[in-house]
């Protein structure tokens, strides 16, 4: 069984519902998509808690899976992953949207690979800032989460500033936050952060600030994922 | 005795790692972020040696050093952290009186050692 490579593509999935809730969707269908997914992640949950399912084994017995699926995987697992995939594909289809997994996806998850979508997923390496920190785990836990509370004050700071076309604080506000973004490696936003204060300082194109500060809003759930696995991944290093 | 150093960075993820490598490295460690409170704590006690950002609110980087050198006549040392493509402010951080600069993102490794040979030089 691969729980990780399953609980890596539902943080995906978890981070793409967030982003085009946003973009596409009414409050309602966006809603519709939200209970779909917690119900499939729920019953992912527990079928990965090793309590026995009678149910399930009779079933499996009766349904064995194609040899070059099988790997080391758990077949309880397998078996509530394809029917909630299906299940979720569908209200998705409905709501006339392209399901976000596809089929690439779950199967790799089974066969250890890594499908073409998850290819540029993102990394962080903390190790660095953790040598900083002189090895202490709660200090970096402290770091990260000023990192948070300063990423999210910018996006609220800056979306303010923006709509009140207030770029010399714009700029101060990209200019604070730039350093943290640096420090914890976090490359993608550092360049979005930097491109908006350079442009602050050149042509204040509305449009253009607009749409890095989006680029920004959009990168950052997943730069947050990516900052949380790599300090879990640190953690169990360090037990 | 330990030596005294400010530390008055308004980034509190940057002054927080800073903070305890300092502490760490040996030095009573007094942090502010706010310009106001470190005008009234210059006035009040003078460190050993102060590491200041530029950009800060109320009292920047700048008019720190002016108001040590100039009005508290002090020659403490004092280093400055800018941040990369602010280097018309060095310049002027030098022409006022600073002793040396560091670059955002600050190793801290690298500060100590700074912050060590600008005490020894006095």
């Amino acid at each position: 069984m691969k729980p990780k490579n399953l609980l890596d593509h539902l943080c995906d999935m978890e981070a793409q519902l967030v982003d085009f809730s946003y973009e596409n969707f009414t409050a309602e269908e966006a809603e519709r998509v939200r209970k779909s997914f917690l119900l499939f992640k729920n019953t992912l949950y527990k079928t990965i808690n090793p309590s026995e399912n009678l149910e399930h084994k009779e079933y499996l017995k009766t349904s064995p899976l194609p040899e070059n699926q099988s790997g080391d995987f758990d077949m309880q697992t397998y078996d509530a992953v394809v029917r909630h995939y299906e299940s979720y594909n569908s209200v998705l289809k409905s709501l006339k949207i392209d399901a976000p997994m596809k089929s690439e996806i779950y199967s790799s998850i089974f066969s250890g690979s890594t499908p073409t979508q998850t290819t540029n997923r993102l990394y962080i390496d903390l190790q660095p800032i953790l040598d900083d920190c002189m090895g202490e785990m709660e200090l970096l836990d402290e770091l990260l989460h000023l990192y948070e509370k300063n990423a999210l004050e910018f996006i609220g700071q800056a979306k303010i500033h923006i709509q009140n076309t207030d770029y010399d604080r714009l700029k101060l506000a990209a200019h604070k936050i730039k350093a943290g973004l640096a420090m914890l490696n976090t490359n993608d936003l550092y360049t979005i952060i930097n491109q908006i204060e350079q442009t602050c300082k050149t042509d204040n194109d509305p449009k253009h600030l607009q749409f890095l500060y989006n680029c920004f809003v959009t990168e950052f759930p997943a730069v947050q994922k990516a900052l949380h696995n790599a300090y879990e991944d640190l953690k169990k290093l360090n037990q | 005795m330990k030596k005294s150093l400010l530390l008055a960075e308004d980034d509190e993820l940057l002054a927080s790692l800073l903070n305890f490598r300092l502490k760490k490295g040996g030095y009573d460690v007094t942090h502010s972020g706010d310009g106001k409170q470190v005008k009234e704590f210059l006035a009040q006690k003078m460190p050993d040696i102060i590491v200041s950002d530029i950009m800060m609110p109320y009292f920047s980087g700048m008019e720190l050093i002016d108001y040590v050198r100039n009005e508290l006549k002090s020659n403490i040392p004092i280093i400055i952290i800018s941040s990369a493509g602010n280097e018309e402010n060095v310049l002027n951080a030098f022409e006022l009186g600073a002793n040396d600069f560091i670059s955002k993102p600050v190793s801290p490794s690298e500060l100590l050692v700074r912050v060590e040979r600008e005490l020894n030089k006095n």
